[in-house]
């Protein structure tokens, strides 16, 4: 999802994704469960918690924030 | 497919997961491994050189390290419990140092422990003390249970016998005549003065007897002298 979204600028292996949901969990930002279904392996899928929700408004704000001051930076020649 | 597991297995190894954990996440991980494997075969690669590229793009070495910082990882298992140990007052002193520097990091809870078991204390010794004092204590005279209460009875509401039969019945707790049938409350009627004393003359069957009167019972103009002593007044 995160390499389809990035336009495949963004490439996670198994060795980084994972350890971060562990840790995610870990905080109670998410919350994962097996889910079953007929004639397939279980899966297991992560949600969002209400905590998880918000930290990750926070983080988008931040986030924002920082590209948008990286960008005044970068474009002040032209201002 | 291959079978990735040995080599999660052998990665998860040496962090201290839980093994209900542990399982769990070899599990998740060799589905992530199985999805990429089934993606690049779909791409065109080899059964061979898919499980080559998947074994590339997977980094034991840094799943085992981001892994490690987990608090998960530090799982211990809990050791059974041992023989219990021998008494000995230090081991005492300690349980009770323990025990004062808890209650005192804890002064909300140590003061709502107290007032709860003030509280708790107050109530049960009240309550005992009302049992004690009602049923438990025996009368303050010797041989109480050769007391008994002479009454009045209306054997038309519920007496047994002939109408208004005067005589004893095993009221209260020294009743001595445990095998008579207690009267009817309603029947109980009220006994005169001069009753009493003729009770009192004419009975050979008590050591001694005692009249006791409610509260007005006695006309205030004779109260003062004129009934002997054995008339008890009953204030309460």
């Amino acid at each position: 999802l995160i390499e389809t979204r990035s336009g495949g600028r963004l490439v996670f292996h198994l060795d980084s994704p994972y350890p971060l949901l562990y840790r995610l969990e870990e905080r109670g930002w998410i919350t994962g469960a097996w889910v079953e279904k007929p004639g397939e392996r279980r899966r297991r899928f992560y949600r969002l918690t209400a905590p998880g929700r918000r930290v990750l408004s926070h983080q988008r704000r931040t986030w924002d924030d920082f590209v948008e001051a990286v960008r005044l930076v970068t474009r002040g020649e032209h201002a | 497919m291959p079978d990735w597991k040995p080599d999660l297995r052998a990665r998860l190894a040496r962090l201290s997961l839980a093994p209900s954990r542990e399982a769990e996440i070899v599990e998740e991980l060799t589905q992530h491994l199985d999805d990429r494997w089934h993606e690049l075969i779909a791409r065109g690669e080899t059964p061979d050189e898919a499980a080559r590229i998947a074994r590339t793009e997977f980094s034991g070495a840094r799943l085992e390290a981001l892994l490690g910082t987990l608090r998960q990882t530090h799982w211990r298992e809990i050791p059974p419990p041992g023989p219990a140990r021998a008494f000995s007052f230090d081991s005492l002193l300690i349980d009770l140092r323990h025990a004062i520097r808890a209650l005192r990091a804890t002064p909300s809870f140590t003061l709502g422990a107290l007032v709860v078991l003030a509280l708790g204390t107050g109530a049960t010794t009240a309550i005992f003390s009302v049992v004690d004092a009602v049923a438990l204590r025996p009368l303050p005279f010797s041989d109480p249970n050769r007391i008994a209460v002479g009454v009045r009875v209306d054997a038309a509401v519920g007496g047994a016998g002939g109408p208004q039969r005067s005589g004893p019945a095993p009221l209260g707790r020294g009743g001595a005549m445990s095998g008579a049938k207690p009267p009817d409350p309603d029947a109980l009627m009220s006994v005169t003065a001069q009753d009493y004393l003729d009770w009192k003359d004419r009975q050979q069957v008590f050591e001694a007897m005692a009249a006791v009167t409610g509260t007005g019972d006695l006309p205030p103009a004779r109260a003062a002298g004129d009934y002997p002593v054995d008339f008890l007044h009953n204030n309460v």
